[in-house]
């Protein structure tokens, strides 16, 4: 576990939408051990431009089409979250009617 | 009176007769339309302990004050009668041109008793009745079907029919309209099947007016801009195929009847594989902005058609099935036959583990899709083996025998949707409860376990109270009626719709009596099948769930016990104000004005 000033490594996988968009099931990211939906959000389209205009708005906010998680069960908002090295993020749809 | 026509339109095919009947204003404020008015219609006219395939049952169609409007996604009508799959309420939803061409005729609703000694096309022109004789109809598909009836009554006429499998009374039939979309859980194709009724031609002239124009067309405007933005964005570009590997990843996609929440195989039939290779077009009904079908042709382009989640995940993962093209070929078949696709693919899984067990003498086998397609076809017809199966999942397990009904995977003799309750703790608790079976979109439940406002993986005696706010906002939602997918549009559902419900109709309603009308509406259902002899015993979950824990992928080793079900069950009557037998109580039913006089619901 790193502390508020380190980085950690950590995946970022892709569906729907953002997975067409960036051409590849996932990406890895550095970033802060402490980070919320926003800071993941702007590193990520930082790494990936593509995601611009569809899953991130031109402030580098995520877009409620979308929503971040870590193993589909914690969903994360702008509250700091302790992330860990290895973590497994998942980028999909927040409309999950059928 | 605005918004509505205060008026239905009951026909009796036995006597071939036909009369217009006023609805009070009363009824219409306190059951709003759709599925409440249809529901309401339903515990009305519905004989106590009818049998669902004879002429007593009533089969009724009912549209919505926002009907006939420019809000987007309001071209939508319910469809209610005592199901022949759970022997309950049974209720359905469609959309496009047919709701406001039912409207259009000068009534709120429609409601068809009897039956017919021929095979009948039913021509409903204005206050102008028919009863065509429609024997060179049997056997044609749901496109052929309607086609054949604009050719006969003119291409104006909106058109309700059944295939091949609502004639045969296969009990998970549907009723189709405007091009292959379907009325189709609950089985009331097989109602309309059993009343030999083949088709209904709609054709009307009759608008109602709107209390508020102006004030309307700009909510509208609004709306509209917002459908268009990301609060429909999966709908829009993917559909819901997404949900396909996104749920596998959460270990919440229904695999080999169930056997699973993940599938090895799920990018051969993902959303974004059909997204890329198999996609043609997208389409919408008629009024919506949002446009979520998305048309997908098989490879060699012979086979077209819509495909939702719901119908890729039962004939795709749930049967074993990774052949894309198989699985389109599937979904547009049950489309053209007139069968629910949920249904379907579940009762064809747990066929496949019946043979698999030896317990039927059949070569199904998960997997293999040429068998899928061969069974589906046995199905419609009621060949071999596809009459046992077209009795659905419940009444098949219960001829088979042999512990078959350990892996028998319905509620209350509806199918399970593709939603893991083992690892959807809320939707568990919904499906348990719900009044019409396995249904994931009378509460939508699945909505809080995809969110941080519970752990989805376990239970506790806050799920009772989300649940029922899940339902009684779904009922307002199918009784006004919106379609789901607007919902993340609003930014307050109450508020708005009440201020839309005003504005069109001139009754002055509150958020707060809308939410008081949801509430009201599933407790009229509950007592419809109370009526028909529902017990506690009947809100459960299939024995599969209650003790087997899914073994793979993020949700390996969680499980859902009997005990945990039961906390969230007597949460969930404590939050409705219901007994510990999950009875009403008579002081709820003062509550919600709900008055019973001899089997009748009156009008308040």
């Amino acid at each position: 576990m790193g502390s508020p000033h380190e980085n950690v490594n950590v995946t970022v996988e892709f569906f729907g939408s953002a997975r067409l968009a960036v051409g590849q099931p996932e990406a890895r990211l550095e970033v802060p051990s402490k980070s919320n939906v926003g800071i993941i959000s702007r590193i990520l389209v930082g790494e990936l431009p593509g995601l611009r205009g569809i899953v991130v708005d031109d402030t580098g906010a995520l877009l409620s089409s979308h929503t971040l998680s870590i193993g589909g069960t914690i969903f994360l908002d702008d509250s700091l979250i302790e992330l860990n090295d290895g973590d497994r993020m998942l980028l999909f749809s927040s409309q999950m009617g059928g | 009176m605005h918004g509505y026509h205060g008026k239905l339109l009951l026909v009796d095919l036995t006597s071939r007769s036909a009369e217009s009947k006023i609805l009070d204003e009363d009824v219409l404020l306190n059951f709003i339309g759709g599925t409440g008015l249809a529901t309401y219609l339903l515990y009305n006219y519905c004989p106590v302990g009818v049998d669902p395939l004879s002429p007593g049952n009533p089969l009724i169609f009912a549209t919505s004050p926002l009907v006939g409007s420019r809000l987007t996604t309001s071209s939508k009508f319910a469809v209610a009668a005592k199901s022949p799959l759970t022997g309950l309420i049974g209720d359905s939803l469609s959309s496009s041109f047919l709701a406001t061409e039912l409207k259009n005729t000068g009534h709120d609703a429609l409601i068809i008793v009897g039956a017919s000694d021929f095979p009948t096309l039913l021509s409903i022109t204005d206050d102008q009745v028919e009863f065509i004789d429609a024997t060179d109809l049997l056997g044609l598909n749901t496109f052929e079907t309607e086609q054949a009836v604009k050719d006969r009554l003119g291409r104006r006429y909106r058109v309700a029919c059944i295939g091949p499998a609502g004639e045969n009374l296969v009990k998970f039939a549907s009723i189709s309209n405007d091009g292959g979309r379907q009325a189709g859980r609950t089985g009331p194709g097989a109602v309309m099947g059993s009343k030999n009724l083949k088709a209904i031609g709609l054709r009307g002239h009759s608008s109602c007016s709107v209390f508020a124009p102006d004030a309307l067309n700009v909510v509208a405007e609004d709306l509209s801009r917002r459908s268009l933005g990301p609060a429909t964005e999966k709908y829009r570009t993917i559909g819901t195929v997404e949900n396909l590997s996104v749920f596998d990843r959460l270990g919440t996609l229904p695999t080999l009847n169930f056997q699973q929440s993940t599938f090895d195989a799920v990018e051969a039939i993902s959303g974004e594989t059909f997204s890329r290779s198999h996609h043609v077009k997208n389409a919408h009904c008629a009024n919506c902005t949002i446009g979520c079908e998305h048309v997908m042709s098989t490879t060699d382009g012979t086979v077209k058609g819509r495909m939702e989640y719901e119908s890729a995940f039962a004939l795709g993962s749930l049967v074993g099935v990774m052949d894309p093209n198989s699985v389109i070929k599937a979904s547009v078949f049950c489309d053209e036959m007139g069968m629910d696709t949920i249904s379907a693919g579940g009762t064809i899984a747990w066929a496949m583990e019946t043979a698999g067990a030896g317990l039927i003498d059949s070569d199904l086998r998960f997997g293999d899709s040429d068998m899928v397609l061969d069974t589906l076809e046995k199905i419609s017809n009621r060949e071999g083996i596809g009459d046992l199966l077209a009795d659905g999942t419940r009444i098949a397990s219960e001829t088979v025998g042999g512990g078959s009904g350990d892996w028998a995977m319905h509620v209350k003799g509806l199918e399970m949707p593709g939603y893991e309750p083992r690892s959807l703790k809320t939707m568990a608790l919904a499906l348990s409860v719900s009044t019409r079976g396995a249904c994931h979109n009378r509460s939508s439940a699945y909505e809080a376990d995809f969110s941080n406002r519970v752990d989805r993986l376990s239970v506790d005696d806050g799920r009772g109270r989300i649940a029922m706010e899940g339902e009684d906002r779904s009922a307002v939602m199918d009784s006004l009626i919106w379609c789901k997918f607007l919902r993340k549009a609003f930014t307050d559902f109450y508020a708005e719709s009440a201020e839309i419900y005003t504005n069109i109709t001139g009754m002055n309603v509150t958020p707060e009596m809308l939410q008081e009308a949801g509430e009201r509406i599933n407790n009229v259902k509950k007592l419809f099948n109370i009526r028909e002899g529902w017990t506690r015993a009947d809100d459960t979950l299939p024995r599969r769930v209650l003790t087997e824990a899914l073994p793979t992928g993020i949700v390996k080793g969680i499980g859902l016990g009997q005990d945990e079900l039961d906390v969230m069950i007597t949460s969930y009557y404590e939050a409705r104000g219901w007994d510990e037998d999950g009875m009403i109580p008579p002081e709820k039913l003062h509550e919600l004005g709900i008055r019973i006089s001899e089997n009748v619901l009156a009008a308040m």
